[in-house]
């Protein structure tokens, strides 16, 4: 499905659709592969660093944080979020890219760290609770809370619930979340 | 305040959607109540766990994205590596035409000979004067290549059409096994992923 301009493409990502992504992956991450490759990464790599370039696109849009800068495209973006990424990660395996280009603005990948860290115990209880939910509060609590879905187009989406009733699962899921790890997860301070 | 409304707040204070001052209450009031802060506290790591949740069903699905351009682009190299053959054989069976025997396109295969080469299977079809395909007159006929080329790519599994410009009536002419090079139009190699038109220019 082609996509006239970056604005088109923006809006179907922010709704997820899997032709958008397609889109996005097959016609704007050739650069970063690229770039990677040519700074010493292996093939695997680049493809981790497309990965995540893509969510963090994602959940930019999807919070109503992302905006071009006049002028900037958006594969112009990726590549720039991509070369951020591949940085931070040759630095924690103390590896240091020298690039003669400039460096690209760091304030794009402000999301890279929770990417990238390994869990730790209080977020292993958090997701095996989630993993112990049922499929339709995983969905309900993940549309809303991770794609940002407002609870109409949630209620569309699962087509035989209504609005008031998506609410009121999205509480009671909650709540037997919260009842599942209360008293597992300890916090400092 | 109930549950729900405190819900909201949190959700709210995550997100950054309180102004400075609603923001600064809702510190000090979490602050001041230590129940209150460890509800804030599981609400956060609930978030978190939804966000990371969310990460991996994207990458799931962009995983299946991956896949799909992987096959995409591996059907694309095998009608490349296809059309790539094709154009050899095209050459190769012109060269022949053109340097062994100028004067001659095919003949039946039953005077086997050990310098004739079994390229396929040859159909011909007419090509109207506009130049489009044409229909099959539905007569195959095999083909055997003069040649002493042994380097030529083809698959004896294709099936190769020539598209000529001859009438019905003077492909059925007795002496119409023997076509000249310069009334062919166009050669064609039907695979199994479909039909490769190669118009000759004349």
């Amino acid at each position: 499905m082609p996509f006239h301009n970056d604005r088109e493409l923006i809006e179907a990502i922010r709704k997820k659709d899997n032709a958008a992504m397609k889109y996005l992956y097959k016609k704007h991450t050739g650069a970063i592969k690229r770039f990677v490759k040519q700074h010493g990464g292996e093939e695997t790599e680049a493809e981790d660093i497309v990965q995540d370039v893509i969510i963090i696109l994602f959940e930019k849009i999807v919070s109503g944080y992302f905006t071009l800068n006049p002028g900037v495209r958006l594969s112009t973006y990726m590549v720039a979020v991509g070369k951020n990424l591949y940085y931070k990660k040759c630095r924690e395996k103390g590896k240091y890219v020298v690039d003669l280009e400039n460096l690209p603005p760091l304030e794009d990948t402000m999301d890279i760290d929770s990417i990238i860290n390994t869990p730790d115990q209080n977020e292993t209880i958090v997701n095996q609770a989630l993993q112990a939910l049922q499929d339709i509060c995983k969905e309900i609590l993940i549309k809303f809370y991770y794609e940002k879905k407002s609870m109409r187009k949630i209620a569309a989406s699962l087509g035989t619930i209504s609005e008031e009733n998506v609410r009121k699962h999205k509480y009671r899921c909650l709540g037997h979340l919260r009842k599942m790890i209360t008293n597992k997860i300890y916090f400092h301070g | 305040m109930d549950k729900e409304t405190f819900l909201d707040l949190m959700d709210k204070y995550i997100d950054g959607e309180l102004t400075d001052t609603e923001k600064y209450n809702f510190e000090q009031m979490i602050e001041e109540n230590l129940d209150m802060k460890n509800e804030y506290q599981i609400h956060r790591a609930i978030r978190e766990g939804i966000q990371r949740e969310g990460r991996e069903k994207l990458k799931l699905q962009l995983q299946e994205i991956k896949n799909e351009v992987k096959k995409e682009e591996e059907r694309n190299v095998f009608i490349f590596k296809i059309l790539k053959y094709a154009a050899v054989l095209t050459a190769g069976i012109l060269s022949v035409l053109f340097l062994i025997k100028p004067d001659f396109i095919y003949k039946d295969s039953i005077n086997t000979q050990v310098d004739r080469i079994y390229v396929g299977q040859f159909n011909v079809k007419i090509l109207p004067l506009e130049g489009k395909l044409g229909a099959s007159i539905g007569q195959k006929k095999e083909i055997v290549l003069i040649s002493d080329a042994s380097n030529l790519y083809y698959d004896l599994n294709d099936t190769i059409y020539i598209f000529t410009r001859l009438t019905k009536h003077q492909l059925f002419a007795p002496d119409a096994l023997k076509i000249h090079i310069n009334q062919v139009s166009a050669l064609s190699i039907k695979t199994n992923s479909g039909e490769y038109i190669f118009p000759l220019k004349k």
